[in-house]
């Protein structure tokens, strides 16, 4: 894998994101036009212009039309992955391809500690864009230089636990909530979209994501892989898994 | 609208966008239900740890300070009858235990079908 593919992953990443996002917004209007049409039509059945002029009818059901199509079009997917082998990697090494790629600047120290021995169900490619994310993330984190950390180690019930810290000054606790949402960003410049990305992934996965304040007042961000011989997990996301800085 | 199902009932929409919140919980009092909203998951959170009898809360995933999943817990905990709806735009899936997920911008009759489904029918005169 050349440097042009993990680019392209990251751009592909990317997009996901966004376009994610484009289709619950505009879901969500949608949603408040057709309810807000609706109401009015039942209003309006209760007056005189309902009988008296057909075109009345006629538009509603237009909206209503139109709705549905722009909501068809939404719903629409590109051609899903095909059902060839589950990939597997070792974190470790989508972690080494990713510090292999960072643009680090000279004040940032690099502290690895890779001691997983589990795969986990993710091609390396994909789990090389979510450590670059993370990375990127944690540099940014430190604009006057600092330690950036990145541990794995195997947990007790097969999974891999990925760890990737900065030394960095924290986040205001008001954005902790936020800081996976998309676009969320507390740095100008920046689009905000690498942990909206890994968030992402864990969501698909089923993974446990945690992201909180380090013992050195920088950041961490925690992810809990579980083995590829588990499959999915039930674990919950909920705002618990979604305390953390950006 | 009221209609003998309905009446009485009370729901707690839980809803970050104004217009979604404003237009769907107007139509849900149209069809006879109390409805207490919330515009956040603060607010809800709020709400939610001063218990009342809610028969259902409609939730959304992403409230802006937090997201629908993490109500869960709390709804369980002081309100374990009370159903829980997901009513979402979400592309991904619900990954907790909820009782139903419904998609937003489908038609408010078959929130209202799917809602009557749901909520235990009490008997006549209740």
């Amino acid at each position: 894998m050349g440097r042009g593919e993990l680019q392209a992953r990251e751009r592909a990443a990317v997009a996901d994101v966004v376009a994610s996002t484009l289709r619950h917004d505009l879901r969500n209007k949608l949603a408040s036009i057709r309810n807000a049409t609706f109401y009015l039509m039942r209003q309006m059945k209760k007056t005189e212009a309902w009988t008296a002029d057909p075109r009345v009818e006629t538009f509603f059901q237009l909206i209503e039309k139109e709705l549905a199509s722009a909501e068809e079009l939404l719903s629409k997917r590109g051609p899903q992955a095909g059902t060839g082998p589950k990939p597997r990697c070792h974190p470790r090494d989508g972690v080494e391809r990713a510090l292999a790629e960072a643009d680090l600047p000279e004040g940032v120290r690099v502290e690895r500690e890779l001691k997983d021995r589990t795969e986990v169900g993710l091609d390396v490619e994909d789990l090389a864009v979510l450590v670059t994310c993370l990375v990127d993330n944690a540099v940014e984190a430190m604009p006057r230089g600092g330690t950036l950390t990145v541990r794995t180690s195997d947990l007790e019930d097969e999974g891999v636990c990925l760890r990737v810290e900065d030394t960095g000054e924290g986040l205001a606790p008001e954005a902790y909530s936020r800081a996976f949402e998309p676009f969320f960003t507390t740095r100008p410049g920046h689009a905000g979209l690498g942990l909206s990305i890994v968030h992402r992934m864990a969501l698909r996965h089923g993974w446990k994501l945690d992201l909180g304040a380090g013992p050195s007042g920088g950041t961490f961000v925690e992810i809990l892989f579980t083995a590829v011989e588990t499959g999915r997990s039930s674990r919950p996301v909920g705002r618990d898994e979604n305390q953390g800085s950006k | 609208m009221e209609t003998s199902w309905t009446f009485g009932r009370c729901l707690l929409l839980v809803e970050d966008d104004p217009s979604n919140r404003m237009t769907l919980a107007a139509l849900l009092e149209d069809a006879g239900f109390a409805v207490v909203t919330a515009g956040s998951y603060s607010e809800a959170a709020g709400l939610l740890n001063r218990p009342r009898a809610y028969d259902a809360v409609l939730l959304d995933q992403s409230l802006g300070d937090g997201f629908g999943t993490g109500l869960i817990p709390l709804v369980r905990h002081h309100m374990p009858k009370t159903k829980v709806v997901f009513v979402t735009g979400h592309d991904g899936k619900i990954d907790m235990p909820v009782d139903a997920v419904f998609r937003k911008g489908g038609h408010f009759d078959d929130l209202l079908a799917f809602l009557f489904k749901l909520l235990p029918q009490r008997p006549l005169g209740a």
